[in-house]
């Protein structure tokens, strides 16, 4: 092969010939490869930057070997060996994470998770469905919707990602405000430790029995231990959806507006506020949102009359916060277009340097946040896109999903135009006292963040992570440290 | 889209353009202008902008790609796939590893991957494309080159027997409306679907020829593995054969076949007028327009497979209603659908002529939309393509017939 390699610094493997016998003797020689295709397969997941990498003949990463294990036993075989032999180990589901967290920074083994994918079990009565971390969102639904149910928890990557990558990024789905986000849905896990380890968490409906140890996988990004089963919340079918769009004269008014929604109690599947500059781009084919913020409202439920109810309590505080009631067009073009994922596609090989980053933030400086980012992103050299939406609400705040573009002035490169802009929007989030992230996690792209959106926390939590896995095995490079690159 | 539609859909991007410093605007404009540095290869048949596209997005489509839910393995997800010869066209990868370039024949060119994108790019297309460079290269990876060369002897899919020469099945007669082409897996494989349709044709009062021993091979199953030369030695065959007949109509068993000649033969530079139908759209016509009424109860329950080329992608969405106007027509069937149908219908594994170089991954992907068929609990699996009829007989299916074989058993002798 012919690349050249972003992250260098990987790890010597004396023998790759003896590794790679060892592995297959545990998943079988058809289920461990060490072949040049399938390692590059393997060399990124979808952090932005990486696409205009791989455009230029450049990997992010390269593992050394790629292994697909089908059960438990043999990932903790898998996982001790590569203890014993200190080889850095990757997680991987569906590559569509955004930060990094999947790309082989250090090389090593790569476990793929695509083999386990069964339904254990759905329990009616419980509404519960216990899956293998491999399963497929949409593949999950399917299987689900023929029976009557479904999981409530639609992210935006839902056609390409899995159960696992939902809990090892604490995801958040578009329908979440009313099923919760993954960490609301998910109920126990069974979990391989770094050192091999095999642990199911207890499955109840509550429980004040100790600390609550399955919290401490969601979001640990592969750091951890491999998430292989969970049981996680279902429901049933709704019987009646319907959806209501306004348009408001700023943000400050359409954050009002969705502000008492939520506060009377009123939980909306989706709500989404887009700012004058996307609801531009989304919505210009509606006239009464010219120049104003759009916010789109989607209701569902079992019971026809509560869905009538929650959409005209949303019509009375739209309307007490001046809103243009834009009929239900908006709400069609966002069902018809939200798994349209074509920018990145079109505009990368323009030369353009994009990404989306989404951060929370408490309601009382929710508005200073918005304005605090974008007035950040302003700033960088090259820039000529910098918009946001809101898209996931609670009664106490909200989180900003900031889009940006630019081009690249001489004298830089591409990352670093890209890491200007990122660094931008943590600045812009941590002034308002806002969260670096809402739902994609922090990978590579926010490491560097974490001590000042934590503080002495991190320290506790490299603690927690140097004793479940002392060789530093697991994911190593991300989430609590940027990777080393010579 | 409209102009107007267009100028206000991108009326946005517009601003954001000029609105900036001019030495942005400047780069921004070297961007455009330099896009096809990223994507140029010289002397290649792929479209390699759409690749790079396709590249480029985080697999939106995956789930529905049967070869990878069979292999369970990241390089033949859609976009992997567009990506890993990405990088194999540009010289990063090499292709003569067969390792590597079996990526290109990890699909079954269902086109489920277009159903669900936003840029409207088959993947599977785009690696069809990658496979005519690769013949251009002489690069094959095991059972493809044999195939042609087998297809190219025979002028069939299949050994010669005595069903294509069959004297039943060959007819001829002066001034046909009707080319009835049988496909090369209907003629040798299920030659009664073939008895039946002629029935139709003649209870419906068609003239039709068949010329099963002048017929060739359409060429669909090499135009997928990439052997063009081949194809387009077939197409001026047929085309012959088609205009000698005198027939006007060209009405197939099989839509990979209406495909082939109605769209391939064009793309290979055969500009020819013959009307093409699949059995399905033609048999509609004949239901409507009177020419065929269906009066004999057929008191069985069926459950209906939607064949991929006819129900999205390269003839779009033609055939999904059609069937089900026809079953609708059948006094006494008891039709049962599918939970995945219309256009998301599930491959049957014979796509891309996968059991030809890869049986054991298109045998579990028939077996898994057998599985699926037959939760509906219908006694019969229907469907209206012999490729995938012969899949699903193949991996324990039966019984299967084919759509023209309801048809017929519904028609009074």
């Amino acid at each position: 092969m012919n690349f050249d390699i972003v992250y260098k610094k990987r790890v010597e493997i004396g023998d790759i010939n003896k590794l790679k016998t060892q592995l297959s003797e545990i998943v079988g020689t058809e289920w461990a490869s060490t072949e040049e295709a399938d390692l590059v397969a393997y060399s990124k997941d979808y952090q932005l930057i990486t696409n205009r990498w791989i455009m230029e003949g450049t990997l992010p990463g390269l593992p050394h070997i790629i292994v697909w294990p089908e059960n438990e036993l043999q990932i903790s075989q898998i996982l001790k060996i590569a203890n014993e032999q200190k080889i850095p180990v990757v997680p991987y589901g569906e590559g569509s994470g955004v930060v990094g967290a999947a790309i082989p920074v250090y090389g090593g083994i790569m476990v793929d998770m695509k083999r386990m994918t069964k339904i254990i079990e759905i329990n009616k009565q419980n509404l519960t469905i216990t899956v293998q971390s491999g399963a497929n969102g949409k593949w999950l639904e399917r299987e689900l919707e023929k029976k009557g149910f479904l999981i409530g928890h639609v992210p935006q990557s839902f056609h390409t990602s899995t159960v696992g990558g939902w809990i090892a990024h604490r995801a958040a789905g578009q329908f979440s405000t009313k099923y919760g986000k993954i960490e609301d849905i998910v109920l126990s896990m069974r979990v391989v430790l770094p050192t091999g380890e095999i642990v199911d968490t207890k499955l109840y409906p509550r429980a004040s029995d100790g600390p609550q140890i399955e919290k401490l996988f969601l979001s640990s990004e592969g750091t951890l231990g491999i998430v292989t089963q969970a049981t996680i919340k279902m429901w049933p079918l709704p019987k009646k959806q319907e959806g209501v769009a306004y348009a408001f004269k700023n943000i400050e008014d359409s954050l009002k507006a969705t502000q008492l929604v939520m506060q009377k109690q009123v939980y909306p599947a989706v709500i989404r506020i887009y700012d004058q500059n996307e609801t531009e781009r989304h919505f210009y084919a509606e006239p009464k949102a010219k120049n104003r913020v759009m916010v789109i409202f989607v209701c569902e439920a079992p019971i026809e009359s509560l869905v009538d109810l929650e959409i005209s309590e949303i019509r009375k505080s739209c309307i007490e916060c001046n809103g243009t009631d834009c009929g239900v067009g908006p709400v069609k073009h966002w069902f018809e277009t939200r798994f349209n994922v074509k920018e990145s596609s079109i505009y990368i090989p323009k030369g353009q340097i994009a990404d989306t980053i989404e951060i929370s933030v408490m309601w009382d400086t929710a508005v200073e946040c918005y304005h605090s980012v974008i007035a950040e992103l302003k700033k960088i050299d090259g820039l000529i896109l910098a918009s946001g939406h809101a898209s996931h609400f609670y009664p106490n705040g909200v989180c900003f999903y900031f889009t940006f573009s630019g081009v690249v002035q001489d004298g830089k490169t591409p990352e670093d135009f890209y890491v200007s802009a990122w660094d931008a929007a943590m600045i812009g989030t941590l002034k308002a006292k806002g969260s670096i992230s809402h739902h994609h996690g922090i990978g590579i792209s926010r490491a560097r963040w974490m001590r000042d959106e934590h503080g002495p926390v991190l320290t506790l939590m490299k603690r927690i992570k140097s004793t479940l896995d002392p060789n530093n095995i697991m994911n190593p490079g991300k989430l609590y440290d940027e990777p080393e690159r010579e | 889209m409209g102009i107007l539609e267009k100028i206000k859909k991108n009326k946005w991007l517009a601003k954001l353009l000029f609105t900036n410093p001019p030495r942005v605007t400047k780069k921004i404009i070297n961007g455009f202008r330099h896009e096809k540095d990223f994507y140029h290869v010289e002397n290649t048949h792929v479209d390699m902008k759409e690749l790079l596209k396709c590249a480029l997005c985080p697999n939106m489509c995956r789930f529905e790609c049967p070869a990878l839910r069979v292999t369970q393995k990241e390089m033949y997800a859609p976009a992997t796939k567009a990506r890993l010869m990405y990088h194999g066209e540009r010289g990063n990868l090499d292709l003569t590893d067969l390792h590597t370039a079996e990526v290109a024949y990890m699909c079954t060119n269902c086109d489920g991957c277009r159903e669900w994108c936003p840029m409207d790019i088959s993947t599977g297309d785009l690696l069809v494309q990658v496979r005519a460079d690769l013949v251009d290269r002489d690069i094959h990876i095991p059972g493809t080159k044999e195939f042609n060369n087998r297809v190219i002897e025979n002028q069939t899919a299949f050994v010669p027997d005595t069903f294509s020469r069959d004297s039943e099945l060959n007819v001829k007669m002066d001034n046909p409306e009707v080319f009835y082409y049988t496909g090369c897996v209907m003629a040798e494989k299920k030659p009664e679907s073939v008895k039946a349709n002629m029935k139709v044709f003649e209870k419906a009062g068609i003239r039709y020829c068949t010329y099963t021993d002048e017929r060739t091979c359409c060429g669909g199953p090499l135009a997928t593995l990439g052997f063009n030369e081949t194809v387009k030695e077939f197409a001026r065959k047929n085309l012959d054969l088609f205009d000698k007949s005198g027939a006007k109509i060209i009405v197939t068993d099989c839509p990979a076949c209406t495909n082939t000649i109605r769209n391939t033969y064009k793309a290979l530079g055969f500009n020819h007028k013959f009307e093409t139908y699949t059995s399905v759209e033609f048999y509609r016509h004949l239901l409507q327009e009177g020419r065929l009424t269906p009066t004999k109860p057929v008191n069985i329950s069926i459950t209906y497979h939607d064949p991929c080329i006819s129900s999205r992608g390269k003839m779009g969405t033609i055939d999904i209603e059609n069937a089900r106007y026809i079953f609708s027509r059948i006094p006494g069937l008891d039709f049962r659908e599918v939970h995945l149908h219309g256009t998301v219908t599930q491959c049957c594994g014979r796509g891309g002529v996968s059991h030809v170089h890869h049986p054991e991954i298109s045998d579990t992907i028939g077996k898994q939309r057998i599985e699926q068929l037959r939760e509906t609990g219908a006694e019969y699996i229907v469907s209206a393509c012999p490729a995938c009829e012969e899949g699903f007989m193949f991996n324990d299916g039966n019984p299967v017939l084919d759509i023209g074989e309801i048809l017929a058993r519904s028609i009074e002798e």
